[in-house]
């Protein structure tokens, strides 16, 4: 097959720097940059911050994240085993610091920041950072003795201690931390049992989801009023899932954000307003510089520049692939892996979001989006990506 | 594990193998291929929502976007005192999702104090109702707190918040952390009349919105003292910088009136000081420049205050205005809004034997040395006769005599000397039956005959200001013409349109639109004319003034009622100032009522006109 020749058999050049990555990655940063500030200049304006204020702290986040990726694109990803423990411990203590002391800092009535030493961070990511330690080391260390359900008890368990801590404030972080080492797991999955039960459970679920958003909202309040009785759920909750299901249902309450999204999206054409040019950030879109960026990309670029940013996406991703395949060593392997699951997961369910298909929880475009920790993490995370394409360090200086 | 290599130094390396590169290269398939479903959709949103997304897009745009108000343009008088302008004043408007606004945790709502002492330290504002207006609005931007503030306040706080915002201590620095924020003034225009009731009439009014001019110079000139409107909104202009307005207003242009604001006032006074003692149904002054038809003054009885136009209880017996219905009330609103100098009509009377005169000799059917014979009356058939004012007649007169007299009986024997079709011709030149175009709104044409209809009787009649009808600014358009040389000028009130930085945008020049008498004609008139004030009605000590009476039956002729009017001018032998005088339906029936008006009015302007004393 043609197909496997061309991805499946090892490189040639099998270990170097991946100076395209570390472009596109650069170039990613940049755009986004540009987006931060078209996006945020109004609202930072109207507040009183000076119109550049975003822009200024995602430039210093980025370049603190720039630096964290040349650092460890130089050392070596093995060392890494040494820090799966303490970075798993401090992900743990973190959620629950954040959780149920005074030091997490809640905005937007969501506690999902830390102060800590006067710095303020958003600990879920370092949930995920961890989560793909902890997987990437425990697969490597064990796969081959624990074989199926073991190793997926293992860690899915492990995963699901911070997982729920995050899960009380920040839903869609939580979906994100337990879909890393799920994909994973079924990587290097060889019981065909757990992979058909997995492929069904996805199918089940997607069609789930499928079923409730197109389904009419007479209907669906129907089942809404049932589960509001019947279950725990609570209103709110259950409202978030009309105006899913149709946008216009609260459009000036609940329903506002997402169908401000659309119409930003919707109007902005084949090519665009025009970068800087569009009208939705001004004061309509709310969060138009971090939950809501793809629309303004969609609104100023128009189809075009979000078809240039989804190719630079599925890009970075293949360069991913490709290193994460000529990887010396299965930890290396599957720390890439968890880092484009996460990657690829966050790009999905934003743009999803904004478009309406999936139901409105905040999630950050990766390297576009507004905030400091989800840039800085992303960036030190891809400098682990190029160093494992640059094969095993220490082995070569023996 | 046949893909994976055993290193060199014996340890068995785990690598990926090629179930599982598959599986990772399915999965960046899959990937791909939901991020492109996801692109389709887009498409497919934008194919079938983007018109009207773009429309929701604008149409909110519209909502929000701020409009920054023009500022409608002055009306100013010949000497530019000022009648009409427009006043900024300021709205309030408070923004708590700043005022209250956090950054950090440990220090909450940094600005909230400092705003509020210096709101209510400088407006004098209740401190409960300004934090529970903030407390209640936590994420509002826009709350209008208070309306019409002057610039002054204004100004004051913004002194304030500067001095605090900005002060320093010995180190150079800032002294305060937190600063006062979250408070915006908004623009808006009031219409002020700083005159009140003066020249209302011309004025006319303008209402909230100052795109809209109502009666007088206000209407008729809207499009002059309109200005367009500016938006204010955001955007990146050119050089990537934050612009904060859109598009500037552009202000109304001022218009110069020709309208003497001294001898409008004086005008009002003398109307009002007759109102006062008699009774009467409408008086209408006009005040001319006869060499160039520029209206100095115009004013009726009616008054209303610009600023307050639907407010009339001032004007009328307390209590009146309550007892009316909606409708009535309209009706007597439209009553006093309306100029009665422009747009009623009335039976001329004798003024327009001077039109007769003049005719005649244009005609060369009569000389100033024609002798009438005045029988008191004439016969037309065995039925009709009629008579002149006096029954017993005037005897034999001259063509100038006849003009003393006011002899009706002459001038049916001039009208009967000419054809109807020449007496039509000669009131079209006069300008009669037809709008004079001057630029205020609602003028009337007035009605004169038709040559195929207009009988021996109308021509007579017509001969001494009956049975046809005028407006008053037709009337003094024609007798300025009459006594100025016979050059027929279109009246005017307004001779400038300035910019807003007093550069003059557009003159009317006097427009000449045709002669109408010769000058000997306008001589020989202005001499009648001065000989019949010589002879006591209407004389002004050592003045020199000429003018002519009216005294017309208003139709229909069976209620007896009258307009007496007196037509004036000085110096007589090259006027400078014409004044028409107009009293509607006066309890006493004669044209001495309008000669008193008059009089009083011309007294008190000689001298501010500069007319020379003829000894």
């Amino acid at each position: 097959m043609k197909v496997k020749r061309l991805n499946l058999q090892e490189p040639k050049d099998k270990h170097s720097y991946d100076v395209s990555l570390l472009l596109v990655t650069v170039f990613l940063c940049v755009f986004g940059l540009i987006m931060v500030y078209s996006a945020s200049y109004y609202t930072a304006e109207m507040k009183g911050l000076g119109s550049n204020y975003y822009f200024r702290r995602q430039l210093i986040s980025d370049l603190i994240g720039l630096a964290g990726l040349l650092v460890l694109s130089f050392v070596p990803y093995r060392l890494l085993k040494w820090a799966v423990i303490p970075a798993y411990a401090v992900a743990v203590v973190l959620m629950i610091l954040t959780t149920f002391t005074r030091l997490g800092h809640t905005a937007g009535g969501r506690t999902r920041w830390i102060d800590l030493f006067g710095i303020r961070f958003q600990s879920a990511e370092v949930v995920k950072i961890a989560i793909i330690l902890m997987a990437a080391f425990l697969i490597f260390t064990y796969a081959r003795e624990y074989r199926g359900w073991k190793l997926w008890a293992v860690i899915l368990g492990l995963t699901m201690l911070p997982a729920a801590l995050v899960f009380t404030n920040d839903l869609s972080s939580a979906v994100i931390i337990l879909a890393i080492p799920v994909v994973m797991l079924f990587l290097i999955n060889d019981n065909r049992k757990v992979s058909i039960v997995l492929i069904v459970l996805l199918i089940v679920l997607f069609a789930g989801v499928l079923m409730l958003k197109f389904m009419s909202l007479d209907r669906l309040i129907k089942i809404g009023d049932w589960l509001v009785e019947h279950t725990p759920l609570h209103e709110y909750q259950v409202r978030r899932l009309y105006v899913w299901n149709d946008p216009t249902y609260d459009s000036l309450g609940d329903g506002y954000q997402v169908l401000q999204g659309l119409y930003a999206i919707g109007s902005g054409g084949v090519f665009g307003k025009g970068l800087g040019a569009g009208t939705q950030k001004l004061g309509f879109v709310p969060e138009a510089s971090n939950d809501m960026i793809f629309t303004m990309i969609c609104e100023e670029l128009g189809l075009f520049g979000a078809l240039a940013l989804i190719l630079l996406y599925i890009f970075m991703m293949s360069r991913m692939v490709q290193i994460a395949n000529r990887a010396d060593d299965i930890f290396g392997a599957m720390l890439v892996v968890g880092i484009m699951t996460q990657i690829a997961v966050q790009a999905i369910f934003h743009i999803g979001v904004v478009t309406n298909i999936f139901p409105n929880t905040g999630i950050s475009l990766p390297f576009i989006s507004y905030g400091g920790t989800s840039s800085s993490f992303l960036l030190a995370e891809i400098g682990i990506v190029i160093n494992v394409g640059r094969g095993n360090l220490l082995r070569k200086k023996k | 594990m046949k893909t994976s290599r055993e290193s060199k130094s014996g340890t068995k390396r785990l690598k990926l193998n090629i179930y599982m590169r598959r599986k990772l290269t399915i999965a960046l398939g899959v990937v791909s291929a939901v991020l492109f479903a996801l692109a389709l959709y887009i498409v497919v949103l934008m194919r079938d929502n983007g018109d009207s997304y773009q429309k929701m897009v604008l149409s909110q745009q519209r909502y929000s976007s701020s409009v920054i108000p023009f500022k409608r343009g002055n009306i100013v008088d010949r000497n530019n005192t000022i009648l009409a302008y427009s006043e900024e004043v300021y709205n309030l408007i408070l923004d708590p999702s700043v005022i209250l606004y956090t950054a950090k945790a440990s220090d909450p709502e940094p600005n909230r104090g400092a705003t509020v002492d210096a709101l209510v330290s400088c407006f004098g504002f209740d401190r409960t109702d300004l934090e529970n207006t903030l407390t209640n609005n936590p994420t509002s931007q826009y709350i209008r707190y208070r309306q019409q503030l002057s610039a002054n306040e204004m100004n004051r706080f913004l002194m304030i918040q500067k001095n605090y915002n900005e002060a320093e201590d010995a180190n150079g620095k800032a002294l305060h952390q937190d600063q006062v924020t979250g408070v915006w003034f908004e623009k808006e225009y009031k219409r002020s009349y700083p005159y009140k009731e003066t020249a209302c009439t011309v004025l006319g009014f303008s209402g909230a919105d100052s795109s809209e001019g109502h009666w007088g110079i206000e209407e008729y000139y809207n499009e002059q003292l309109s200005g367009i409107n500016g938006k204010s909104y955001s955007y990146i202009n050119q050089d990537g910088e934050v612009e904060r307005v859109l598009q500037d207003p552009t202000n109304g242009a001022t218009v110069v009136s020709t309208i003497d604001w001294f001898i409008q006032s004086v005008v009002e006074e003398k109307i009002q000081a007759y109102a006062a003692v008699k009774n009467y149904k409408n008086i209408g002054v006009i005040v001319m420049d006869p060499s160039n038809c520029e209206i100095l003054a115009m004013a009726s009885d009616k008054r209303f205050d610009p600023s307050k136009p639907a407010d009339l209880a001032p004007y009328f017996p307390e209590g009146y205005l309550d007892t009316l219905s909606e409708e009535e009330l309209a009706s007597v609103r439209n009553q006093v809004w309306r100029n009665f100098t422009v747009s009623d009509v009335f039976p001329p009377g004798s003024v327009a034997k001077e039109l007769t005169v003049a005719m005649a000799l244009e005609e060369a059917v009569v000389t100033p040395d024609t002798l009438f014979n005045c029988d008191g009356g004439e016969a037309f058939g065995d039925e009709l006769v009629i008579h002149c004012h006096e029954r017993d007649g005037h005897g034999i007169q001259n063509l100038e005599q006849t003009l003393w007299n006011s002899c009706n009986d002459a001038m049916m024997n001039i009208a009967s000397r000419v054809t109807a079709s020449t007496m039509i011709r000669y009131h079209r030149l006069f300008g009669l039956g037809a709008r004079t175009g001057v630029d205020l709104p609602g003028e009337a044409s007035g009605i004169i005959f038709d040559e195929k209809t207009m009988s021996a009787v109308d021509m007579a009649t017509s001969s001494f200001g009956q049975g046809f009808s005028t407006t008053m600014i037709q009337m003094a358009a024609s007798y300025c013409s009459l006594i100025n040389g016979g050059y027929y000028y279109q009246p005017r009130i307004v001779s400038r349109i300035l910019d807003d930085n007093g550069n003059v945008i557009r003159e009317y020049q006097p427009e000449l639109v045709r002669k109408t008498v010769t000058e000997e004609t306008s001589a020989f008139l202005r001499m009648a004319a001065k000989h019949t004030v010589d002879q006591g009605a209407g004389n002004i000590d050592s003045y020199s003034i000429g003018g002519k009476t009216g005294t017309a039956n208003k139709y229909p002729i069976e209620e007896d009622q009258y307009v007496v009017s007196f037509m004036a001018f000085v110096p007589a032998e090259k006027p400078t100032l014409l004044v028409y005088a107009v009293i509607d339906e006066p309890t006493i029936k004669a044209s001495s009522e309008a000669i008193a008006l008059e009089v009083s009015i011309m007294k008190e302007l000689l001298e501010y006109r500069g007319v020379l004393k003829t000894q």
